[in-house]
């Protein structure tokens, strides 16, 4: 059972209370030639929700995508419970992904199986848990995204908000105590919206499960974030990071001011008055 | 992660005590989940209290464990109650209603064999109904192969001509090396060796240059082109196609149609010479040398053999190029059914394939 020895060491160091869930160090990644990011550090502490902010196309999904290890950095180090992912071997990377709970930007949900089996699928393949026990989880899950009453659809039979919220589910089965979630609330109404904002602190107050989240929505950073990073393509570099409230007043850099009082950019500001 | 159970005595209700404690987590929940449960059911008419003071860590799979104990119905002085758990936890289980998850799961609706009968049948009929209209369809846009934009079958017939040549030359060669090697062998126990060169011409020119081009591009071609029109509706580029006015038979389909219609002979040609080359080769091994061959394939073969497997390489190019498209313009929704239409893009193809050769054969003997 080596996963039970990973995830008690991992509960000590929660216990501890000292180190982060997450450090990134430096890193500089990006694509080819193109570097979208450049030696950014920042820590996701132990039960703290962080969300990553940046306009479209800043590099939000790919900082993600890196810190799960799917993406090699081109520089710098992702510690992910003190384990070095960006240098990490075959077999120690896998062990350190299954403790991370991840919900893609798509939901990237299993098109063959239905939304039951598709949260269920971690519990199928981690755990020796009898099939109703998996069932009865898997439904709890989907419940508490609201979508208990669309278990055995297929996921191409799924609204936009559905395979996200699916996606959100199957994050959470396994009991990962750090979940990357990004832009869960697109494309949610704004009831769904609060009600997810709401499992999360709910998840967080509760169980301790700490959070990395992508969104724009405003009202979900002011509701969920602990602290904020915003990302700025042109400067390939984290701006701002700190409470959202306090970037909002008293931030010395006019964009984030501008993202979070949702203003348009400068030439077509004139007009608004 | 132990449970201990013990009969509580003197207090007179008779109660059952179940301690939960250290970490219920996914991977540990199992073996607590199961002698939880037993218990519960070995004991259906007595009041169980489950101590949950001494638990350190619980995850999702435990709240649901924890939830699913107190979830079943039982009789008022048999109830089950949760002591001592942590007020954390405690909301979380109240979050769940017993009732949302009382219906058991629905099983798969049993069908029976004459309604499956039927289903097929009907199936079957739509589908028909469906190939007509699409042939319709794409005859109608072949009408108008003037206003097809070029750049595209240029890059049809790059991809599923010039790049197929070193397969479709091997295959061909191959063909005739193994025909010519194989009859030789028989027909110089006959004296006749030197009519082996009659067989391999016929053989490569009527028949096998066409056939084996076909399959190859079949395999190739015909799975390619149902693979990319279903991922395009699999993404609903095949919507955006429609709503910008454009229609995807003659946006999608057509170029690729005359893009294969173009190759596929071509590609035969190639067959046919390689094949025939191949046969010279192993001819001369066996003591004939090129020229003889040369003469002798002149009065063996006819301007007709050629001509016959050319048109029937071009109408199995248009049989590949249609049931490609119109596999993959019917797909369904998602990534699975994308390879389904690439399977029977390829299976139904080469199906029709060996019918229509068949039916040429039947036609022109
Ligand atoms: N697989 C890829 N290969 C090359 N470039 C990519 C790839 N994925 C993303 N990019 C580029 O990286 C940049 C950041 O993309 P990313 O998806 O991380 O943005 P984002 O911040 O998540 O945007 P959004 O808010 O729209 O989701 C974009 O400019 C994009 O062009
Ligand atoms: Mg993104």
């Amino acid at each position: 059972m080596t996963h039970t020895q990973a995830r008690s060491d991992n509960v000590a160091a929660t216990a501890d209370g000292v180190s982060p869930a997450i450090s990134v160090r430096n890193l500089r990644m990006g694509y080819g030639a193109r570097v979208l990011l450049d030696n950014a550090s920042f820590d996701v502490r132990r039960s703290e929700i962080l969300v990553i902010l940046g306009g479209s196309g800043s590099g939000k999904s790919s900082l993600m995508k890196t810190i799960i290890g799917l993406y090699k950095p081109m520089a710098g180090d992702i510690l992910i419970d003190g384990a070095n992912i960006a240098t990490a071997g075959m077999d120690e990377k896998a062990q350190t992904q299954r403790k991370l709970g991840v919900m893609y930007q798509s939901g990237a949900l299993f098109g063959s199986l239905n939304v039951l089996e598709n949260v269920r699928f971690p519990l199928d393949q981690f755990t020796d848990l009898a099939l109703a026990d998996k069932n009865l989880t898997a439904r709890m899950l989907l419940h508490q995204v609201e979508m208990a009453y669309a278990e055995s659809l297929m996921p191409a039979e799924l609204s936009g908000g559905m395979l996200k919220r699916a996606g959100i589910a199957r994050a959470m089965a396994l009991g990962c105590d750090i979940l990357l979630l990004d832009e869960p609330s697109a494309g949610l109404d704004p009831i769904t919206a609060a009600n997810l904002d709401r499992t999360i602190l709910s998840l967080r107050r509760n169980l301790g499960f700490t959070f990395v989240v992508v969104t724009h929505e405003l009202q979900s950073i002011f509701a969920i974030a602990d602290r904020s990073i915003m990302l700025d393509p042109v400067s390939r570099s984290i701006i701002a990071a700190g409470k959202p409230a306090d970037l909002r007043d008293h931030s010395a850099d006019s964009r984030v001011r501008q993202f979070f009082n949702r203003q348009p950019d400068v030439g077509r500001q004139n007009t608004r008055s | 992660m132990s449970i201990t159970t013990a009969s509580k005595s003197g207090t007179g209700d008779d109660a059952v005590s179940v301690v939960l404690e250290g970490r219920i987590t996914a991977y540990t929940a199992a073996p607590i989940w199961k002698y939880a449960i037993d218990t519960l059911t070995r004991n259906p008419n007595r009041p169980v209290i489950v101590d949950a003071s001494r638990l350190q860590y619980v995850d999702d799979v435990g709240i649901a464990l924890l939830f699913d104990l107190i979830r079943r119905d039982r009789p008022v002085d048999a109830q089950v109650e949760i002591r001592e758990l942590a007020p954390n936890l405690a909301a979380l289980v109240r979050d769940y209603e017993p009732k949302d998850f009382a219906a058991a799961t629905r099983g798969r609706r049993h069908i029976g064999i004459l309604e499956q009968t039927g289903r097929a049948t009907a199936q079957q009929i739509a589908y028909l109904k469906e190939i007509a209209r699409f042939l319709r369809a794409c005859v109608r846009a072949l009408r108008q192969a003037r206003t097809v934009n070029w750049g595209d079958v240029f890059d049809v017939a790059t991809e599923a001509g010039a790049n197929a040549v070193p397969i479709v030359l091997l295959m061909g060669f191959l063909m005739g090396v193994i025909i010519a090697f194989e009859v030789a062998l028989v027909a110089r126990q006959f004296g006749a060796v030197i009519f082996v060169v009659n067989g391999v011409g016929v053989a490569m020119l009527r028949e096998l240059g066409a056939l084996m081009t076909a399959i190859v591009l079949a395999g190739r071609t015909g799975a390619a082109f149902a693979a990319q029109i279903g991922t395009q509706k699999v993404n609903e580029e095949l919507n955006a196609i429609s709503t910008f006015g454009l229609d995807p038979v003659h946006f999608l389909v057509l170029p690729r149609l005359l893009g294969a219609i173009l190759v596929v002979p071509l590609l035969t040609v190639l067959a046919d010479v390689v094949g025939i080359f191949g046969g010279a080769l192993v001819m001369a091994t066996f003591d004939i040398g090129f020229l003889q061959f040369y003469n002798q394939l002149l009065g063996a073969v006819t301007a007709t053999d050629f001509v016959l497997g050319i048109v029937k390489s071009a109408v199995f190019g248009l049989t590949i190029a249609a049931v490609g498209c119109h596999r993959g313009l019917t797909t369904g929704a998602g990534a699975t059914s994308v390879g389904l239409s690439a399977t029977s893009a390829v299976v139904t193809s080469i199906v029709l394939i060996v019918v229509i050769d068949g039916l040429f054969a039947v036609f022109t003997s």
